[in-house]
């Protein structure tokens, strides 16, 4: 029990710094009619989620190099465990803010509990970006450190603080707003999330599908990419 | 296939090996394209059929491709080319030590092992205690391992491979470390495994220690298989390439056969209960000794003596019989001959048996084997030492 409200104390300290910074201190932004801090919580467990389940298995196999040399198991299971565990900070997390929206905005009643299936894919995206990253830093010693200090530009273009169609410059630089939109694979999740949480709406239908398919295409290849490394992992960690 | 066989078919495994190894992705970008590589062949074409119930150790010397046909048997690392196949919960101990996680105590690691293993939570549980015992680990277990000696560890690793009920035991160089008295429990461990059914593969520098534990064995040389036959044999073969190397003065040295040769020990065998021939023999165990001599016509039929010495050259047992007297009327042709122990009277060790034919008198020597055979004798219970006293106690009444 105690090891579990471990594992939450990282999501919950991050979420609430990140609650104090942008929502009491700095009130960024309007976003229509509900409160901020309501609409950073919709966004901000997933991106928890992926930036500290990514980090994590990025190093995985290399701290579990002395069971991977000498016995044989799925080797998959090792970053796989790392995602689950974090998984479950996630599921609290969304359970939470499931709670709070429910309380705040009456009109989100109806689409709030399509955040879990959508928390589901997400899920899937996760476990196959770590699968990836997991494979790739075991072959790469350097991948995890590229991915730590990627995280925090990661977090700022990521809109996450804020709405993509809020935002004055967008219309401006319409490439800078695909890219973050299409190119950013966590923005199609987080918007669709906020979109059921916070909004009271379905998600868009380009959005859905751009998730549903992302989270088959990154399993795909993070199993992918695994298994092609998978002896080189055994030899070289 | 049945669980505890094992096969190995046409096994051959490439390790690259590049003069400067890309690590990085920073490298991959600063060295622009990759340096020469070289391959190595630690294996080629291995071809290997293992029977459950078997035990065969891998010997060669280093580099010769033991540990990666053991990794590839375990299924750690795939062959580039080639089928292995092995059936069967499969223990190992590899390089020193079972995959222990460092920051785990020594109970989470068992059970980490025993899910590896496949074993349920439950069944684990219930074995707990047995492999906490026998690896002497009650103070420690809640230790985190890396806080262990290396002779710990490796009983812990020991310890959890002997008892997760695996089909086949993997060992590498398992007696590299741990003392003397855990080793004589590891043998006797083994040996029950054995007795239960378990296939072992075993590696060891230590020619004795495969001796002891296993009838056949595999010589590598190279990445080959030199040879794939008795344990006897293949230690010959061993000892003689690895003489090749060292001193040619010493190698004709080593004779062990003499004798003006008018009769001849044309072969000895020692014989367990079961009529099959071996080299290991459990004490107290019915033992017997089958040796065919050949000789020419015209001599009287001749004595054949029979020595037994330990590891250190201690004389055990000497014996002789006269071949008159069981009924070899003129000393020619060829017999078999036969001698038999109901309970084997030693204890534990290593011994060595001398095989000598002379005439009537004992003083001419027709033929002598110095080394004719070894074999080891495992305790059946708590017996120390080489001899074991077959008597009983009783309580009286003062």
């Amino acid at each position: 029990m105690l090891g579990l409200a471990w594992s939450l104390l990282h999501p919950l300290v991050l979420m609430a710094v990140y609650l104090l910074v942008f929502s009491l201190l700095w009130r960024v932004a309007e976003v229509g009619s509900g409160d901020y801090w309501l609409f950073l919580l919709c966004g901000l467990p997933a991106w928890v989620f992926f930036a500290t389940a990514a980090q994590a298995s990025s190093r995985s196999l290399l701290e579990n190099a002395n069971l991977i040399r000498k016995v044989r198991f799925p080797r998959q299971l090792v970053p796989l465990s790392i995602v689950a565990t974090h998984l479950v900070g996630f599921a609290v997390m969304l359970v939470v803010v499931v709670g709070l929206s429910l309380l705040r905005i009456p009109e989100a009643r109806d689409t709030v509990w399509l955040a879990f299936p959508l928390g589901a894919l997400f899920a899937c995206m996760v476990a196959g970006v770590a699968l990836a990253i997991a494979s790739l830093n075991a072959l790469f010693r350097d991948v995890e450190h590229l991915l730590t200090a990627l995280l925090l530009p990661w977090f700022f273009l990521t809109p996450i603080l804020y709405s993509l169609d809020q935002l004055p410059g967008v219309a401006d630089y319409p490439a800078a707003e695909f890219a973050i939109h299409w190119v950013n694979f966590l923005t199609p999740p987080i918007e669709a999330m906020r979109d059921v949480l916070f909004y009271g709406e379905l998600p868009a239908l380009s959005e859905t599908i751009y998730v549903v398919v992302a989270a088959v295409v990154a399993l795909a290849v993070g199993s992918f990419v695994f298994s092609r490394s998978d002896d080189r992992i055994a030899v070289e960690v | 296939m049945d669980p505890g066989e094992i096969s190995v078919e046409g096994v051959s495994r490439r390790f690259r090996i590049r003069a400067r190894e890309v690590r990085t992705l920073k490298d991959l970008f600063v060295q622009r394209g990759q340096t020469e590589a070289t391959d190595v062949w630690a294996l080629q074409d291995v071809s290997l059929d293992v029977v459950r119930g078997e035990a065969v150790g891998l010997i060669g010397r280093n580099g010769s491709g033991k540990t990666t046909l053991l990794r590839i048997v375990s299924g750690i690392i795939k062959p580039t080319a080639g089928r292995v196949n092995a059936e069967g919960r499969i223990g190992s101990l590899l390089e020193l030590g079972a995959g222990f996680h460092p920051d785990f105590t020594g109970r989470e690691n068992v059970f980490l092992n025993g899910a590896i293993y496949g074993l349920r939570r439950a069944d684990i549980r219930q074995r707990f205690d047995e492999i906490v015992a026998f690896a002497e680990l009650e103070h420690a277990i809640d230790r985190p391992v890396r806080t262990y000696s290396s002779g710990m560890t490796v009983r812990l690793g020991f310890a959890i491979a002997a008892f997760l009920d695996a089909d086949v035991l993997l060992l590498d160089e398992v007696f590299a470390v741990g003392d003397e008295s855990f080793q004589r429990k590891c043998f006797g461990r083994i040996a029950r495994f054995k007795q239960e059914g378990g296939t072992i593969v075993f590696v060891s520098h230590d020619a004795s220690a495969v001796e002891r534990l296993c009838e056949r064995a595999v010589l590598l040389d190279a990445g080959r298989v030199a040879f794939d036959g008795s344990t006897r044999e293949a230690i010959a073969r061993y000892r003689r390439t690895l003489a090749d190397e060292t001193d040619p003065a010493e190698r004709g040295a080593g004779l062990r056969e003499w004798g003006s040769g008018e009769a001849t020990i044309a072969s000895a065998a020692l014989v367990g209960q079961e009529g099959a021939e071996r080299q290991q023999f459990l004490s107290g165990e019915p033992f017997a000794l089958s040796v065919a001599v050949t000789a020419s016509a015209g001599i009287p039929p001749p004595r054949l003596q029979l020595e037994v010495r330990d590891d250190s050259g201690a004389l055990v047992a000497a014996q002789a019989v006269d071949l008159r007297e069981l009924g070899w009327a003129a000393g020619n042709g060829e017999r078999g001959i036969r001698f038999e122990i109901g309970s084997l009277p030693l204890a534990d060790g290593r011994f060595h048996l001398r095989l000598g034919l002379t005439d009537e008198s004992g003083e001419h020597l027709y033929h002598q084997l110095d080394d004719a055979l070894a074999f080891v004798v495992y305790p059946d219970g708590e017996e120390r030492g080489v001899v074991r006293f077959a008597g009983s106690w009783t309580l009286e009444e003062k």
